[in-house]
């Protein structure tokens, strides 16, 4: 169908992609497509007791052992800092040449209307990124892509915008068979795990992403799943290429 | 909650994840076929964070694929 076979998906913080859609990664990779991970910040503020070059260097790796998992052909962490990434030129341009360097098919990162602004603005830049990428007048690195990609938003944190209102769904992926590895990938980001093990007697980090994946699977009639919102805004493609290819299977 | 956040953006999607659920067109997508790399296997089983019942129950779902 398509000679493109690369993914790249772009998260805030480095947990952020095992928790929203590690599992539909899995199962693209499985299907032989090349799945490139980037992470906006190293977590540099997920610590109440390392400094912050202390918590970034440890979840740095945390972030790697989790792309290792996941089968991931890369993991890029993009430098910005937890609480402070912000929509300018600079941040444009990097985030252009990130898609100009992969020139992926499809891109994943969080919806435009989530609980906290690292997502929003994330948000915001990989779509702009997305449209920038294909302009070869702009000044980024690299050379124009030759497509806009599909884009699709994950999960909006509890499914809801600013206003409590229930953020839109398009398509919801089966990731039953994909749980056990997902949970594996997100187990590496220990950091994070054992604060909140110490905070709440009880291992929640793991627990979390597993009741809200089987909240997902509920709505389709399988045990764990994931739902994500294509953007459907010109120019990007308006099939919904997510669903075709992890629906036929 | 104000330490919570600040100790763990991660964990605090998590914390309110649960907080609610939401609604949507579904598509049904059932599971793709499909085993782990070689490089995949070692991950798991190099990583002293992987629980020896998760290594199990990956290797039970990776073989039941």
């Amino acid at each position: 169908m398509m000679n493109n076979k690369c993914v790249l998906a772009v998260l805030p913080h480095p947990d952020d992609i095992e928790i929203l859609c590690a599992g539909t990664l899995i199962r693209l990779i499985g299907l032989g497509y090349e799945v490139h991970l980037a992470i906006m910040t190293p977590g540099d503020k997920g610590s109440a007791e390392l400094t912050r070059t202390e918590i970034a260097s440890i979840r740095r790796r945390e972030a790697q052992e989790g792309a290792n998992i996941i089968g991931a052909a890369s993991c890029r962490c993009l430098e910005f800092s937890d609480l402070e990434i912000v929509f300018d030129n600079s941040a444009r341009r990097l985030l252009a040449g990130i898609i100009r360097q992969v020139d992926p098919f499809l891109v994943i990162t969080t919806p435009p209307h989530d609980y906290m602004m690292d997502h929003i603005i994330t948000s915001q830049l990989v779509r702009d990124a997305c449209f920038n990428a294909g302009c070869k007048n702009y000044d980024a690195q690299g050379e124009a892509i030759p497509a806009i990609p599909y884009l699709y938003y994950t999960d909006a944190v509890g499914g809801v915008d600013m206003f409590g209102r229930n953020t839109p769904v398009s398509c919801t992926i089966d990731i039953t068979a994909q749980i056990e590895l997902k949970t594996s990938a997100l187990a590496c980001h220990d950091s994070q795990r054992t604060w909140l093990r110490r905070q709440h007697g009880m291992d929640d980090y793991i627990n979390s992403m597993q009741s809200w994946s089987a909240k997902r699977g509920a709505k389709i009639g399988v045990d764990y799943a994931e739902a994500f919102v294509q953007h459907r805004g010109h120019p990007h493609p308006q099939d919904d290429i997510l669903a075709e290819l992890l629906n036929r299977v | 909650m104000r330490r919570f956040y600040l100790s763990g953006l991660g964990a605090s999607i998590l914390a309110l994840l649960l907080s609610g659920c939401s609604h949507g067109n579904n598509s049904p997508a059932p599971a793709a076929s499909g085993s782990m790399t070689p490089a995949q296997i070692q991950a798991i089983e190099n990583n002293p964070k992987i629980s020896p019942q998760m290594k199990a129950g990956v290797l039970a779902q990776s073989q039941s694929k």
